[in-house]
């Protein structure tokens, strides 16, 4: 009887630890993401990028924590007026962390459309330079994700930026990007935030994009 | 900044050990007391000049329990508990590890990070190498380079011919590399052997490498004091790495005034396949355009090319590549000492297969193991006289590779290469066979970010003789943007087997190599000066007899300057090369200029983007002093030199939409009438004098038009790679 108390006990330990586990996980990863709402300056990201680190060092189950601190570092990447050692030391410390996520994760969308965005950066870093040789790559990994996903907004507007922005270059027909980033806002104005903690960033792109579209149209 | 409680233990370790009920409810209460702990620890964080850190990351490990840095390097934690560890972690510096057990909370901590080692940062082999790859270190050249360069004609050799170390001998195609000929430069992918590297072709007649460049992804090309991972080669190595994973399936079609071609690429979630399949062929071309050489065939042939690629696990990858090619060519030549003009036909037949598997564990080890086959079959008819040669190349190799932390690697290998030529001219076939085998083994050490020492050694044991090579390499960062290098290596390389087969026991050409390279890099702007000298030893001798008894020098400096920062959408580089170079070797009796080795080699290349015509304009200058021939009406050997080589290429690419690319080449633009040497009778006539007759060039200029187009998913995608 005493053993049973005991297990019993053990038991109800555990599940409240449990419980109270993954709400301090969840709470402390929705802290983090409302974080990004009063970034003013690159401190604010590495801190916001320095918790998401502190998640995923303690959460190694988590495919999450890893994919915002290298989501947070691709964004410290496009701060104004790094050097490109800089950006290119941020973007391969990004792709570290999209790596991890991706182990941890298996096949996910979301990880792929960051792979996709760190490759893109990159570009961006030096588009004379790696715009011929890296492209495929950014719109591999873009086209890749929509296709284990084609509905996921992020896969249509990053896909969509990526063409819009070679469209321009070519001064070529803007309506296939226009259209991806089309679907890619209403599926964001569809898209119901069930779970707080999964990305859901990117529905202010995809309007200011669409916006784009309708002025050059 | 902010700090939530202590995370406590995961929660499933907990429940797995609800049996053992005494250790979980110990765990409890330390848990509770944990939460309950109420220790703070702050203070400051410095790097080694003692200037303060920001953005550092210091945290209880295993728990949300952390702060970053301020401006003033300052941190502050509190609800931290007696025991557990502290970690201090900045991107760029080594992380560092406090235990809160040999913490004086009362005091202000202050955490010294050192700037940890970066192997992207870290100097690297400079001298005699020039890396063409996507990486950061590569700043002389990006594979794309390789196909954008006017004048090269997508060709991964002539581009390289652009570069300084290297001579052009235009109306031969092959790389000379620093006063060697063309067979004392060793061909490779990914890293086995590849025999008969060139198109098979006849004298005065251009060659081509073999391959589409467009399925290699870059390349390592070493003009001298080379690793010990290489040998049978007396001057230079051009090592070819061919792509991996693609990411898409392709199809790429090409039509130019040559010849058709179509390249698919399928893939699947592990695998992939690329298969090419061209047709050449230049009669319609040489109808139109009028040639020095009479043609009676065309050159003409047949391509194809697989690669297929396995992921066979998370650190497993298996490659193999098979080519099959045939070509074929006839032309009618004056003769000097016959009114009549002389025929020669040659057909080719060439197959090459390559095999290799990748292999890693820990991430401290790498196993390669590969074997490469080449069977080369040339077919020659001169006149009445038949020559038959068949050149079998097996190549068997183990890497093994040792990562002892980011600062040391091992490499250590085995190889065997087995040659072996069956030729007959208008009787019975002759044959020569050889075996060697070689070992080596190499350490790579950073003793900092800015110092590296590389050393190797390799011995190579073929028929009796065997040889002990030692190789160096020095790397030291003089400044953030210079960097000076230092190599020294021995190389041996067997006679050709077409000489062992009437010399069987001749002992192997050797070389020893010093190079000196200074290199300076800055953002968009890339210049570097090598010095060399290089000893011969051991060269074949043509006397009576074979003999492996000639000598020879080499010495020089190159010059490399590319900058495409100085003028917007303008990228172009400039390289020259100093040789002075003489051996006693061959039928001569003294030392001398060999005719492939001008003494001043110089190339110019621009590359420009024009928005306005989504088009890239390039142009190519190349110009040597003169090649050096033997002259039968002048005293002494090889002292008489051509008029100065020179030839300006220029090209055209135009982008109608992304997935089309139009290209127009057209290589010696100007039409300038080249000499490569003279032929001289045998006979000697009324005058006293031997009548003389120039090689040319075998055609004034050769004009290329293509349309490239690509079949995608992405409308984007092109074939900038083909250019």
């Amino acid at each position: 009887m005493k053993k049973a108390i005991i297990i019993f006990l053990g038991f109800f330990l555990s599940t409240n630890l449990s419980l109270s586990g993954q709400s301090d996980y969840q709470a402390y990863m929705q802290k983090s993401i409302a974080m990004y709402d009063s970034v003013k300056t690159l401190a604010d990201y590495q801190n916001i990028a320095n918790r998401f680190d502190r998640i995923a060092t303690a959460e190694t189950e988590e495919w999450l924590p890893n994919y915002y601190a290298g989501l947070t570092y691709v964004y410290m990447s496009f701060v104004r007026g790094l050097e490109d050692d800089k950006r290119d030391e941020y973007l391969d410390q990004a792709l570290v962390y999209a790596e991890k996520a991706s182990e941890i994760a298996g096949p996910e969308v979301e990880v792929t459309v960051l792979i996709g965005y760190v490759y893109m950066a990159k570009v961006s870093v030096s588009p004379a330079l790696r715009g011929m040789t890296m492209s495929s790559k950014v719109s591999g990994y873009f086209e890749k994700a929509l296709s284990m996903d084609p509905n996921n907004p992020r896969a249509n507007l990053m896909l969509g930026r990526w063409k819009y922005g070679t469209a321009q270059f070519f001064g070529s027909d803007i309506s296939e990007p226009c259209a991806l980033m089309q679907k890619s806002l209403s599926l964001f104005e569809a898209a119901k935030n069930d779970a707080p903690i999964m990305p859901n960033w990117g529905k202010s792109q995809a309007k200011a994009m669409s916006k784009n579209c309708a002025r050059n149209n | 900044m902010d700090s939530v409680a202590g995370k406590r233990y995961s929660p499933y370790s907990l429940a797995s050990k609800s049996r053992n009920m005494n250790r979980s409810i110990l765990l409890f209460l330390f848990l509770t007391q944990s939460i309950l702990a109420q220790n703070t620890f702050s203070g400051i964080v410095l790097d080694v000049k003692q200037e303060l850190l920001s953005g550092v990351n210091v945290y209880l490990l295993k728990s949300y329990n952390g702060s970053t840095t301020n401006k003033d390097g300052s941190f502050k934690l509190s609800n931290l508990p007696e025991a557990g560890i502290i970690e201090v972690s900045l991107l760029g510096f080594d992380s560092q590890q406090v235990n809160l057990e040999e913490v004086d909370f009362n005091t202000q901590q202050r955490i010294i990070l050192k700037e940890s080692f970066n192997k992207l940062k870290a100097v690297t082999i400079t001298a005699g190498s020039i890396e063409v790859s996507d990486s950061r270190q590569a700043i002389v050249l990006k594979p794309l380079d390789i196909v954008t360069t006017s004048g090269a004609l997508g060709d991964v050799i002539g581009a390289l011919n652009t570069l300084p170390g290297t001579s052009n001998n235009a109306n031969d195609g092959r790389l000379f590399v620093r006063g060697g000929s063309a067979d004392e430069t060793a061909l490779y992918i990914d890293g086995l052997r590849l025999g008969s590297a060139y198109g098979s072709s006849l004298s005065g007649i251009p060659t081509r490498g073999r391959f589409n460049p467009n399925l290699f992804k870059g390349n390592f090309f070493s003009t001298g004091a080379y690793s010990a991972e290489y040998g049978q080669a007396l001057s230079s190595v051009l090592s070819l790495y061919s792509l991996d994973m693609p990411l898409r399936n392709q199809t790429d079609l090409i039509l130019s005034s040559v010849g058709a071609s179509a390249a698919h690429t399928q893939v699947w979630e592990k695998q992939a396949l690329s298969t090419n399949l061209s047709y050449t062929n230049l009669s319609p071309y040489m109808n139109l355009v009028p040639q020095n050489i009479q043609f009676n065939t065309a050159p003409q042939g047949l391509n194809t090319e697989v690669l297929y690629r396995n992921k066979l696990g998370k650190n497993t990858f298996l490659k193999g590549f098979y080519s099959y090619q045939n070509s074929r060519l006839a032309v009618k030549r004056p003769q000097i000492d016959s009114e009549e003009l002389a025929s020669t036909n040659l057909k080719n037949d060439f197959h090459y297969a390559n095999l290799s598997l990748k292999h890693g564990w820990n991430k401290k080890h790498l196993i390669n193991a590969g074997l490469s086959y080449t069977d080369n079959n040339d077919d020659i008819k001169q006149d009445s006289s038949i020559v038959i040669a068949k050149n079998q190349l097996a190549h068997l190799k183990v890497n093994y590779q040792y990562f002892a932390g980011a600062r040391l690697k091992l490499k250590t290998g085995l190889e065997s290469i087995h040659e072996k030529l069956t030729q007959s001219s208008n009787g019975p076939s002759l044959s020569n066979k050889q075996n060697l085998y070689a070992a080596f083994a190499e350490v790579n050490y950073h003793v900092n970010s800015d110092f590296l020492v590389q050393l190797g050694l390799r011995n190579s044991l073929s028929g009796e003789s065997n040889n002990l090579m030692p190789r160096a390499s020095l790397a030291y960062r003089l400044s953030e943007k210079s960097t000076l290098a230092l190599a020294y290596g021995d190389y041996v390389q067997n006679q050709n087997p077409s000489i062992l087969m009437s010399a069987e026991n001749l002992a192997a050409s050797a070389a020893r190599h010093w190079v000196m390279n200074y290199q300076y890099v800055t953002k968009g702007i890339t210049f570097r000066v090598e010095a060399y000298q290089k000893k011969y030893n051991r060269l074949l001798r043509i006397q009576e007899t074979y003999q492996s008894t000639g000598t020879g020098y080499a010495q020089g400096f190159d010059l490399f300057i590319r900058d495409r920062k100085s003028i917007e959408n303008l990228d172009y580089w400039f390289s020259y090369s100093f040789i002075d170079t003489k051996r006693h070797w061959r039928g001569f009796s003294t030392q001398v200029q060999p005719s492939f080795a001008p003494k001043h080699n110089a190339s110019l290349v621009g590359k420009y983007w024009l928005n306005r015509l989504n088009s890239q304009l390039g142009a190519s200058f190349n110009i040597n002093d003169g090649y050096s021939y033997e002259n039968p009406n002048v005293a002494g050997e090889m002292e008489s030199k051509t008029k100065a080589f020179s030839s300006l290429n220029l090209s055209w690419s135009y982008l109608p939409k992304p997935n089309l690319i139009i290209h127009l080449e057209v290589t010696n633009a100007l039409g300038r009438q080249n000499i490569f040497g003279y032929q001289y009778s045998t006979n000697m006539n009324a005058q006293g004098n031997y009548k003389e007759m120039a090689i040319p060039q075998s055609a004034k200029r050769f004009i290329f038009i293509g349309v490239f187009y690509t079949l995608s998913k992405n409308k984007n995608a092109n074939q900038l790679n083909n250019l």
